[in-house]
């Protein structure tokens, strides 16, 4: 029966402890902006750093102040910020929420690497070596850097191709943007559903050596596209989202199928 | 009062914590940037200090060791230290916002500051009374706070000069913080 002395003591050490820090708490508790919580409920909770603050109650803090405009939250959508700008009593800034795209749709299994790569597994670290173990040098290099970033879990790995972006997922916070080595994912409208899955800047000849669904700069696109929203530049289809009608002409006229719908 | 003195100059000097014994080195580089802070974290570790030793004393002297469970003594003035840094934070949100937000992280890590634990136990270790562990935490504060004032006012200095690139911050305090330890080897010895 020794052990209970032992566990008496400390287990009433911690209650009279815990009691005195409770009491204490109540003594010194300190009056918060009511607004604070408020606000840091509304936003997402993810700290992803994307508005430039240090996470969520970090901008939540400057919106008090009043050092900052709302909309700056990527990750939270148009009601989140009216509502937020409602209980700040200043106008809502909101603007057209975004979703990622991966600008590469092409083959990159082993039957198009360059050689064995046996690095670490990171798109980072690939890229360093010669610019990636990938034939296309503009191309993805399927380790999933980005997965990895995403702080919303809206990317996935797909073997042998690019990985997938979960739309419903994204909240367009742009951190794989900055994450990804071959800046290969961009920022598009949300209501846009049309874009050009490659980035190559290479002439044709090269691009039809490393890949079978890379952009070869032949313009079909451009003269389809019943607003003029494409246009040819080094090589490369460009899509000008200001104009895109979301008509889809440029996706069945694509020869090689590069231009792609998102899901 | 010969004697109390001498502890006072020995844990300050001779035994210096930081510079001698090798204690409380985490915050000893991470707040020596400027003096005001520096300063702030020494007394804020030295308020610390003081509580936690008492009430560590008094708790081994009126409930450890009439129920012979000295060998509880870590785990119970982790707990008396745990709660105190904690009473203190309080303290300070409420009464010095300031100082709260310049010690930021380092002031919950007062907790595992190891001088502190250090303290009480020597305490109990050297046998000290209420009055010689009063002086004995004292000097243990004290002499930490002059480590960090010492420490901060020549990084303040290290900032304006012109020092190698690959030395910047860092690791010219590491250098500088070892030619001080030697600096302090000469006190060694003295009783």
């Amino acid at each position: 029966m020794t052990f209970i002395i032992p566990l008496g003591v400390l287990g009433l050490l911690g209650l009279a402890m815990g009691i005195g820090l409770g009491l204490a708490s109540k003594k010194f508790a300190v009056q918060t902006d009511p607004r604070l919580a408020a606000v840091i409920d509304l936003l997402p909770g993810a700290n992803c750093g994307a508005c430039g603050f240090p996470g969520c109650s970090g901008y939540a803090r400057a919106l008090i102040s009043g050092n900052t405009k709302s909309g700056l939250c990527p990750a939270s959508g148009e009601e989140t910020t009216r509502k937020i700008a409602e209980i700040l009593g200043i106008a809502a800034d909101v603007s057209q929420k975004k979703v990622a795209v991966i600008k590469c749709g092409g083959d990159i299994s082993s039957k198009r690497h360059k050689g064995a790569y046996e690095g670490a597994k990171t798109c980072l670290s690939s890229s360093l070596v010669g610019g990636g173990h990938i034939m296309c040098d503009y191309g993805c290099l399927g380790f999933g850097d980005c997965v990895s970033a995403c702080p919303f879990g809206a990317i996935e790995n797909k073997s042998g191709k690019p990985p997938e972006i979960n739309t419903e997922k994204c909240t367009g916070c742009g951190i794989c943007v900055k994450t990804c080595p071959k800046n290969l994912i961009e920022l598009i409208p949300s209501n846009k559903y049309y874009y050009v899955a490659c980035s190559s800047k290479d002439k044709a000849k090269i691009v039809k050596q490393v890949c079978d669904s890379g952009c070869i700069g032949c313009g079909i696109c451009a003269r389809k596209c019943p607003n003029q929203a494409l246009s040819i530049e080094n090589n490369l289809s460009k899509m000008d989202y200001e104009k895109c009608l979301n008509a889809g002409e440029c996706l069945k006229a694509c020869p090689k199928k590069c231009i792609k719908t998102r899901k | 009062m010969k004697e109390i003195l001498l502890i006072l100059l020995g844990t300050i000097f001779v035994n210096n914590f930081v510079f001698a014994r090798f204690l409380g080195t985490c915050p000893y580089i991470g707040v020596s940037k400027k003096t005001s802070d520096s300063l702030s974290m020494g007394i804020a570790v030295l308020f610390v200090l003081i509580l936690a030793s008492v009430t560590s004393w008094y708790i081994h002297y009126f409930l450890l060791v009439p129920l012979k469970i000295e060998y509880l003594q870590t785990i119970v003035f982790i707990l008396v230290i745990a709660s105190l840094v904690q009473l203190v934070e309080m303290f300070l949100l409420k009464t010095s916002p300031g100082l709260y937000n310049a010690l930021g992280i380092y002031l919950p890590l007062i907790t595992t500051n190891c001088i502190i634990l250090a303290v009480a136990i020597l305490n109990i270790r050297q046998e000290h009374n209420i009055i010689i562990t009063l002086i004995f935490t004292l000097g243990a504060g004290l002499g930490f706070t002059l480590a960090l004032v010492l420490m901060s006012a020549i990084r303040e200095r290290l900032e304006l000069s012109d020092i190698p690139e690959s030395l910047k911050s860092e690791p010219i305090a590491f250098l500088t913080a070892g030619l001080i330890a030697i600096a302090f080897l000469g006190f060694s010895g003295i009783n």
